[in-house]
């Protein structure tokens, strides 16, 4: 079975496996994840469309629910489907599409999907080995349990922010605030912690035949992506310096980074930028001394040499120069330049996805990873509005087109 | 007693090649659901994590933890334990590790009986070093027909710039992610900090070989992974691409003020103390009308020009300077419950010490779970996989209960109980320097 929808070409890993997704941002990265794995994520949204229809951009900068870009970067390779779950008739067709389905991802935040007696409790009635992951902003116990999220917040309290901004003007005083690496970042962290349990507990169920509950926390996992700042506070009892980073500016206005360079780097940017008389007093031994603390004292030096070089020619070329003598270093540049970067190109990391109802196609990242076997499923473009209610319903359910219009009309589609 | 090994990956082994951060974390993954990793190392050329920084410092605050206990000179990496490094312990906890030396031929043989024991193999190298050694994915197959091979080198293993080096921050920037944080120009990015590029690849490592693993299981298929430190990166910036692609529209920085959903006031504010902030993400008239009742009802606040959101907006920097004067000489966690329970999204903006001892909420869901460590003792490591399974928990200690392995920490179980071979064999293989 390539894909029960008969709609794409290549199999997946996932791709017997049937995910209801219900929620907003908070659930959508999850179901993204898995629908390029190769599941069937059947999006479930309140009849009208769901919330995230209502973030922006927009398509041409016109607010209606089939034209937010980032619904359509979020909810790519999925089915969607409209079902008022406050009616009797919605929560009836609710249970029957989750007996037919093998997880259930549910960010409706904590309790609520209980509360119509269809969190996990009532699921497992009809579907006893369900996978049924819950994700919310805190979790499903602890003192925060009800605290209101965003990706602001989330990021705030996970650590993120405290870590990111300019430097102080003296030690300890910031005349700038802490800047949040936002762009939804704590929802697409949570996802990622969530499709890995839903992949782990999948695995698990194909060896045993049990299901289980999946308690995933937003807070939890962005407190976990500020990686290697964590040990460091509780060996050293020290905080990552909040700091701007190593930076040089190009000729062309582009920005570099510049890696902190290990003693056999400076020698090897020495020997570049002598070739055009720029080296300046690089190739001086004490650049290469052992001591870790001196070198990084000498740090500025060595950014200020390389940056006088730097501002002669444009962001790619240096960036190609030094990293031919294996310096580690790399153009800090909008997403959209990523297009047209050859290595980009060549790995093929961007894809057109057909928008027929426009007569048009759009750039997407094509996948995270390449792989051979099961290659990620990037498309079709975003559902519009309940645009699989027929498919979903007919042939899930055996709904008839008559009951289908009699649903529609009751407002429960 | 208290510890349960974790069962989700049960039976399941990887052989894992991983390097530094990024590469390591996948596998790490995969060990706190119950997977045996085996991490190979060879003492001429081990992780520079083995030294890196956390461990330098450590002996100021806890002592003497490599060479000689009365030497007070900074040591170089040639006479510090490879043993000790605390970033090493967090990133590689539930790891079994063994010595191995794949540039013997007689290694690349042990290796090789290795890989037919296997699920997976897992490597952190530059792109061309498993083929030099013939251990690429055609290689691999003929050992083991249904291996799944993730290798995870920093640009990939195609493509103009694949030998060149990758770090998270230089992912991260090649990336397109870290052009997007800071104030908006002519202030320079200030890309994120703490390497977002190393700590979520890994999530891309784990959900990619767990699904291999299990297509594996339905099909027979073993397959290869190309995982690109950048890509993840890349992948995460799919509104900017389309926004450019849709609309013709460029990237641009927005400090700490909204993006995609509309708010007012959004951002981060000063409160009492050094280095003491709070965010407030203000979304409705209603979350406005509760921040005001907190504010103690200020007749600005219902001046027409701060009723309506769109109004707001509009004097966002003057609503900026009102709010932080309001907060400044507010106490941050207060402040934080006050609001919460007002219906305010707020968030003190915490620092790791906050995150280590004051967080009530990571405290309650044990953010931290307590391993033993060969030489460090027990020690707090996080719990890098962090959803709750209920049937099956995670757990960072993995199979072998215990932290990051000490350099062949487990050669003997390895070699002995894993591949069978001799002690004679053992000891051979050792004098040879293959182990």
């Amino acid at each position: 079975m390539a894909d029960p929808t008969g709609r794409w070409p290549t199999p997946g890993c996932f791709d017997d496996v049937r995910v209801l997704e219900i929620g907003d941002e908070k659930s959508e990265f999850c179901g993204l994840l898995l629908a390029g794995e190769g599941a069937d994520v059947i999006k479930i949204e309140p009849p009208g469309g769901g919330a995230s229809r209502s973030i922006g951009p927009f398509y041409q900068g016109r607010e209606e629910p089939n034209g937010s870009l980032f619904f359509w970067t979020y909810n790519r390779a999925k089915r969607g489907v409209t079902l008022d779950l406050t009616k009797q008739a919605g929560r009836v067709i609710y249970r029957d599409l989750v007996a037919s389905a093998d997880v259930v991802i549910d960010g409706r935040g904590a309790g609520v999907m209980d509360g119509l007696g269809l969190g996990y409790d009532g699921v497992r009635q009809v579907n006893p080995d369900v996978v049924y992951c819950s994700i919310t902003p805190f979790g499903l116990t602890g003192p925060w349990r009800d605290f209101k999220g965003s990706d602001l917040v989330h990021l705030a309290l996970g650590g993120s922010t405290y870590c990111c901004g300019y430097d102080a003007v003296s030690p300890g005083k910031w005349d700038t605030a802490p800047m949040t690496p936002q762009a939804w970042h704590a929802y697409c962290v949570g996802g990622e912690h969530a499709a890995m349990a839903v992949a782990a507990t999948l695995l698990y169920r194909q060896a045993t035949g049990d299901g289980q509950l999946i308690d995933v926390s937003i807070h939890d996992a962005c407190a976990q992506c500020t990686e290697g700042t964590v040990p460091r506070y509780i060996y050293n009892r020290t905080e990552q310096p909040r700091r701007s980073p190593n930076l040089v500016k190009c000729a062309d206005g582009d920005y570099l980074n510049l890696m902190f360079l290990p003693p056999a780097d400076v020698g090897k940017v020495a020997s570049l930028l002598a070739q055009c008389d720029m080296a300046e007093d690089l190739a001086d031994p004490k650049y290469r001394g052992t001591s870790f603390a001196a070198r990084i004292q000498l740090m500025p030096r060595v950014t200020e040499v390389v940056g006088r070089w730097a501002a002669t020619r444009p962001v790619m070329e240096v960036f190609q120069a030094l990293q031919s003598c294996g310096v580690a270093c790399a153009p800090v540049r909008p997403p959209e330049e990523l297009i047209s970067d050859p290595h980009c190109i060549e790995r093929q990391d961007f894809v057109e996805v057909e928008h027929p109802e426009l007569g048009k196609t759009f750039v997407y990242p094509r996948a995270p990873r390449h792989q051979t076997e099961t290659p990620w499923r990037w498309g079709p473009r975003a559902p519009m509005v309940g645009e699989h209610n027929g498919e979903v319903y007919g042939t899930i359910l055996g709904m008839s087109e008559e009951q289908l219009a009699d649903y529609r009309s009751q407002g429960v589609l | 007693m208290g510890f349960i090994a974790p069962q989700a990956l049960k039976g399941v082994r990887v052989v894992d090649l991983t390097w530094m951060l990024a590469s390591a974390g996948g596998a790490t993954m995969l060990a706190s659901l119950g997977a045996e990793v085996i991490r190979i190392e060879w003492p001429g050329h081990l992780d520079f994590t083995r030294f890196g920084a956390v461990a330098v410092e450590q002996s100021a605050s806890l002592g003497p933890v490599r060479g000689p206990a009365s030497s007070n000179e900074p040591a170089t990496a040639d006479d510090r334990s490879p043993n000790l490094d605390g970033t090493f312990n967090d990133r590689n906890a539930g790891k079994m590790g063994v010595t191995l030396n794949l540039n013997h031929p007689r290694g690349r043989e042990l290796f090789a009986r290795l890989v037919s024991v296997s699920d997976v193999v897992m490597d952190g190298f530059t792109a061309p070093t498993m083929s030099r050694w013939g251990l690429h994915y055609e290689g691999l197959k003929t050992i083991k027909r249904d291996i799944i091979y993730i290798q995870m080198a920093g640009f990939g293993n195609s493509g103009p710039y694949r030998q060149y080096v990758s770090y998270g921050p230089t992912a991260q920037a090649m990336a397109g992610l870290a052009f997007k944080n800071g104030l908006p120009e002519p202030h320079p990015p200030t890309m994120w900090n703490h390497s977002y590029m190393d700590v979520t690849p890994p999530y891309y490592t784990a959900l990619g070989v767990i699904g291999a693993i299990y297509y594996r299981n339905r099909t027979g298929k073993g397959q290869y992974l190309d995982q690109a430190q950048y890509a993840p990166g890349l992948f995460l910036t799919g509104t900017s691409i389309l926004e450019y692609s849709a609309n013709n529209r460029r990237s641009e920085r927005v400090g700490n003020r909204s993006v995609g959903r509309s708010a007012a006031p959004h951002g981060v504010y000063r409160c009492a103390g050094d280095d003491a902030w709070i965010a407030i993400a203000v979304f409705s008239d209603e979350e406005w009308r509760a921040l005001c009742r907190a504010m103690g009802d200020p007749p600005w606040g219902h001046a027409p020009e701060y009723q309506t959101l769109q109004n707001r907006i509009r004097v966002q920097d003057e609503l900026d300077e009102k709010i932080e004067a309001w907060t400044g000489p507010q106490e941050r966690y207060d402040l934080m419950y006050r609001l919460q329970a007002l219906g305010v999204p707020a968030g003190v903006v915490q620092s790791n010490r906050d995150k280590v001892e004051e967080d009530p909420q990571l405290k309650v869901r044990d953010f931290f779970a307590h391993v033993y460590h060969s030489e460090l003792g027990t020690r707090p490591v996080t719990r890098h996989f962090t959803p709750k399974l209920s049937l099956t928990p995670a757990h960072p200690g993995g199979l072998t209960q215990r932290g990051a392995p000490l350099v062949g920490e487990d050669s003997g179980y390895v070699y002995r109980e894993i591949l069978g071979l001799s002690v004679a064999e053992v000891e051979a293989y050792r004098e040879e320097g293959v182990i």
